[in-house]
């Protein structure tokens, strides 16, 4: 087994950790912010209806974050053990974002959650509230520190490579902070977790409507999530289109590779909305275009051209080149060579070292890389297009399709027709995993795409790994991936008996299976 | 009707059925999530004691010698043959 290996086992194991880390993360998002807004209408009207919604999606947010509470720490788990060199090079820079997320995430949102479970008797109308809207508010802002950290990776500011230390130290926490990726990030992520949860309460109240199960409670919760739901997918279309235009701005190759743009094509670039990508040749069989769609979307502009993968490589050989001449610079200033001279030829060409570095898997001597180790190198430096150009073009796919079925749900209900439309709740229920696909490959899209980087143009991924064992890797990986699953399984069935059961959970005394009465008819249909 | 405070701080032969009763007054959506989360961490942890107790880079700290070594002397294994 190579050091190959292990890089590949241990992204696997990051991978597969985060994806299913965010199986429970967007839900305990989104729902939050609905409790927010049935609580509210409640407070407002006084109409117990609204009390009772907040209790039972309240119990299904509970059921989520005690699932997903803690399913994050395994990846700093990873961080020290298996990631130990990426780690030592971004310390000085995380350590500020993952004590803020801490903070957010243990004090903030899990006390409040406490007091929002416990507290219905013990505090007022108002009091109640506020311990909700915290509880919205400290899931979210604990998102925002990960996404500042995430952001980093994706354009590394506010930095500087510290020879003495060999690590990354932050000059700027402003600019680490106002990273252009971070804010577009934070709110897209954000807006995808709004998205996945008026999905899921929109889909449950669908299920209950189609039983005729509820209908009072169920057509106000499907009103929610319809609002909720509408703002929420504009939101991340328009923060997805902002996302594209600040990658296309500093991640040149990712946009690249989105979109498979072999060439730098005249401008405005078009879109390719379906083709086969072939990295071996280099072009796009059967692609279809959209005239100027990604120009316009990366460049905000007709005139600016949007840099093909072609001419890319073509840079980044020069970048590697410098590279090495900046490894030589940096070898010579380690050797106790600490005169003005090698300190200039470091700080001229520093900002390419992370290319030389890249040589690094294909010879030790990076200075003296051969020209084929170069060309290899340089190919290194676009990531397989293919997963990323499809992964993109699916998630896009599906958040056109929740516009659909939220603008048709608001639209339906807004002229009082949903009992007529009972292929909307159909939709809606047969939908309730589609985000979540979403937001996973949206994630492929943005890490994946992001290689052969940890941290963009500075560290590369082969350089970022420990010196453990494959062994090591395979058995912890293989206790992760029974661990989430098993949380999993225990979710869906903790969360399909609370469905099931629905309202009629909270013991009031008012709902389906507590009562006699046959069902009534649907509200807002007259 | 409510219990007299407990005067001694030993334990009596009733604190066993007083925690049986507290634990028999919880929901059974409280029970499963106290059951789920104490089971939780004991896996994570010892997840945590069997593959990460012993980071190479506590608190994302390294010896600088050591990265150095990585980063700029040769490496130990077989660089990757160019295909």
């Amino acid at each position: 087994m190579s050091s190959a290996d292990v890089v590949d086992l241990s992204r696997l194991q990051f991978a597969v950790t985060a994806l299913y880390h965010f199986l429970f993360v967007p839900l305990t998002l989104g729902l939050s912010w609905i409790l927010v807004i049935m609580e509210s209408v409640y407070v407002m009207t006084g109409k117990e209806v609204y009390r009772d919604m907040t209790k039972f999606w309240g119990k299904l947010f509970g059921i989520n974050f005690a699932m997903g509470i803690t399913t994050g720490i395994t990846m700093e788990f990873q961080f020290g053990t298996n990631w130990a060199y990426f780690s030592h090079y971004v310390g000085d820079i995380f350590g500020a974002p993952l004590a803020l997320e801490g903070l957010m995430a243990f004090f903030l949102e899990s006390t409040f959650v406490g007091l929002f479970f416990f507290g219905w008797d013990r505090l007022g109308k108002v009091g109640h509230l506020l311990v909700t809207f915290l509880v919205a508010l400290g899931s979210n802002l604990s998102a925002l520190w990960i996404l500042i950290a995430n952001a980093w990776m994706q354009n590394p500011v506010g930095a500087e490579f510290n020879v003495d230390t060999m690590r990354m130290e932050l000059t700027s926490f402003a600019d680490l902070i106002f990273n252009p990726i971070a804010g577009p990030k934070f709110v897209h992520t954000l807006a995808a977790g709004y998205t996945a949860a008026s999905m899921f309460v929109l889909g449950v109240s669908s299920y209950y409507l189609l039983r005729l199960r509820d209908p009072s409670f169920a057509v106000r919760s499907f009103a929610v999530a319809a609002g909720f739901g509408l703002a929420s997918v504009l939101s991340v279309i328009v923060l997805g289109d902002e996302s594209g235009y600040t990658t296309g701005e500093v991640q040149k190759v990712k946009l690249a590779t989105i979109e498979a743009e072999w060439e730098t094509a005249k401008p405005p670039a078009s879109f390719t909305a379906f083709g086969f990508p072939d990295q071996a040749a280099e072009k796009t069989h059967f692609a279809i275009k959209i005239p100027y769609l990604t120009g316009l979307i990366a460049t905000r502009s007709v005139d600016t051209p949007v840099t093909g993968i072609k001419e890319l490589k073509k840079e980044h050989e020069v970048r590697i080149r410098n590279g090495m001449k900046a490894y030589a610079a940096l070898q010579r200033l380690k050797s106790g060579d600490r005169g003005a001279e090698a300190k200039a030829d470091f700080d001229r060409l520093k900002v390419d070292l992370g290319y030389g570095l890249l040589l690094k898997k294909y010879t030790p001597m990076v200075v003296d890389a051969t020209p084929e180790q170069i060309s290899a190198a340089v190919n290194d430096t676009i990531p397989n297009v293919a997963p990323i150009f499809w992964s993109f073009r699916i998630m896009v796919g599906l958040g056109l399709w929740f516009l659909f079925i939220f603008a048709s749900a608001f639209l339906i209900l807004a002229r009082r027709r949903l009992a007529l439309n009972r292929w909307i709740m159909r939709l809606a229920l047969w939908s309730i995993p589609l985000p979540w696909v979403a937001i996973e490959l949206g994630w492929i899209v943005a890490e994946y795409g992001r290689q052969p980087w940890t941290i963009s143009e500075v560290l590369p991924t082969h350089l970022s790994t420990s010196s453990v064992t494959v062994g090591e890797l395979l058995f912890s990986l293989g206790g992760f991936i029974v661990f989430y699953t098993a949380l999993l399984v225990v979710e869906m069935y903790l969360m399909l008996k609370y469905i099931r059961l629905g309202p009629s959970s909270l013991g009031t005394g008012r709902y389906h299976s507590e009562i006699t009465t046959g069902p009534t008819t649907v509200q807002g249909t007259a | 009707m409510r219990r007299a405070p407990e005067l001694t701080p030993f334990p009596v032969a009733g604190s066993r059925s007083s925690t049986a009763s507290w634990w028999s007054r919880l929901s059974p959506l409280a029970r499963d999530i106290i059951v789920i989360l104490i089971v939780k961490a004991i896996v994570l942890t010892l997840l945590w004691y069997a593959f990460f107790r012993a980071p190479a880079a506590p608190r994302m700290k390294m010896d600088p010698v050591r990265v150095e070594q990585r980063f700029l002397a040769p490496l130990p294994e077989t660089p990757h043959v160019i295909r």
